[in-house]
């Protein structure tokens, strides 16, 4: 009982001393400012630590490939209906018990939310979301997501641009307590779980016969691929991120078989003053290629939502 | 056992808490806004110093209109911001621009754009600050 409640103590005395330490680092702050300032910015008060491998950190964050919402947008766009059988089901959340695969079916969760809001599935949204809540909270990131958000998405459930912006919102929290948090690689997991998941479901629409807008948006993220594996290549020593990596380069070798030729950019104005943006480059590929790309985005799908 | 968990969960995560500073100012002055516009990214928002540059490749897709934003925290300055194809051929810049920190535009063909942002120096400052910039863009609907 004593040795308890001295292991107790113990854990207690180092948890204030955390506390303290973050609050003492706060009123520093405070009592260096010339003047207050408001949220968003800081006195540079310890140069070394700000500028510590600066040009890395910022490589870190600043990275982005489409959200998966846009690509849900993209199928809608194209004139398909809503097919709940393609997506994962969130009995299986439960099942995702390491670091790795909590973030990476997060971002698979993602990805289906996206879909099943932009097709106006109230019930799947809400499913999507509960799910998502648990493996963010399961990483340490619950704050993300907190029980005020998620009375916030039931309350406006039935007013689509509400919800559209609360999954958003969603996906940009995951991202932001992670890259705040120093987490920049888990980050990198759920974005590339998203970008799989978005991707498998493009390429089920993209197979039907006689497809060609989702052939040319399947064909189109040989862009985001290039840069997602460029961006995994910034965790070179993280060996969960290397596992993704491997799996994304097989795919590469495939998208290799997608055609770009390069071209000129071309800027002009409409009558209304905004700006048009065209190029000459072209992007293309062969059903051969797209069958093969969807079958190894199956197989690397499967091997993390198991 | 229990006990424990919770020391290894406190000393990990009390850090990550406390370095949290763009989040809100991204929530609060740079989403608001998109103006009705999708966000289409995860999050790019991270404070920086001046004289400190970054920048940030995306994909936009074709036939789609999109709203671009640099908000930057009003004590680095007047942040400069500009966007060129992959072979650095210059679209826009905000340096004339009645909107500093919006871009509107329309994209013909999918095509990757690059963003840059120049925080200026401020070379006579007493006192160095930071201050949270936000890169957002978003669709629309």
């Amino acid at each position: 009982m004593i040795k308890k409640y001295l292991s107790l103590t113990a854990i207690v005395s180092v948890c204030i001393g955390s506390l303290a330490l973050v609050a003492c680092g706060g009123s520093e702050n405070k009592a260096e400012n010339k003047a207050p300032l408001e949220s968003g910015a800081s006195e540079l008060t310890n140069k070394d630590e700000f500028f510590k491998d600066r040009e890395q950190a910022l490589k870190q964050i600043f990275f982005s490939i489409p959200a998966p919402i846009e690509m849900a947008d993209m199928i809608k766009d194209a004139g398909f209906n809503f097919d709940k059988s393609m997506l994962n089901s969130v009995d299986k959340v439960a099942k995702y018990v390491d670091e790795e695969n909590r973030a990476i079916n997060l971002g698979i969760y993602a990805a289906d939310l996206s879909y099943s809001t932009v097709f106006e599935q109230k019930q799947e949204s809400v499913n999507y979301l509960a799910a998502s809540k648990t493996l963010a909270s399961a990483l340490g990131i619950e704050a993300a997501m907190d029980e005020k958000f998620m009375e916030r998405v039931q309350k406006n459930q039935n007013n689509k641009d509400s919800l559209l912006s609360y999954v958003t919102l969603s996906y940009q929290n995951v991202n932001a307590y992670l890259k705040e948090g120093k987490r920049t690689d888990v980050s990198a997991l759920i974005v590339s779980g998203a970008w799989i998941e978005t991707l498998y479901l493009s390429t089920q629409y993209a197979g039907k016969k006689g497809e060609k807008a989702m052939k040319q948006r399947v064909a189109e993220q040989t862009y985001s691929l290039d840069q997602l594996v460029n961006y995994l290549n910034l965790f070179a020593t993280s060996d969960r991120v290397n596992q993704m990596k491997e799996d994304l380069t097989r795919l590469q070798a495939i998208y290799k078989d997608v055609i770009v030729v390069k071209g000129e950019t071309s800027v002009e104005k409409d009558n209304t003053g905004v700006t048009s943006i065209g190029s000459t480059e072209t992007v293309t590929m062969s059903d051969a290629t797209l069958a093969k790309i969807a079958a190894e985005t199956v197989v690397i799908r499967n091997k993390y939502i198991q | 056992m229990k006990a424990y968990k919770i020391l290894l969960f406190l000393l990990v995560f009390i850090p990550s808490f406390a370095s949290a500073q763009c989040k809100p100012f991204t929530k609060n002055k740079v989403l608001p806004k998109l103006n009705g516009y999708v966000q289409n990214d995860s999050y790019n928002s991270a404070q920086m110093a001046p004289g400190e540059d970054a920048e940030l490749m995306v994909t936009f897709f074709g036939g789609r209109d999109y709203r671009l934003l640099v908000v930057a925290h009003p004590i680095l300055g007047e942040v400069e911001f500009t966007v060129s194809d992959i072979n650095g051929k210059q679209i826009y810049t905000n340096k004339d621009a009645q909107d500093k920190e919006a871009f509107e535009f329309k994209m013909k063909n999918t095509q990757q754009l690059v963003i840059k942002i120049k925080v200026p120096e401020q070379k006579d400052a007493v006192v160095q600050h930071i201050g949270c910039i936000s890169i957002v863009s978003g669709f629309k609907q």
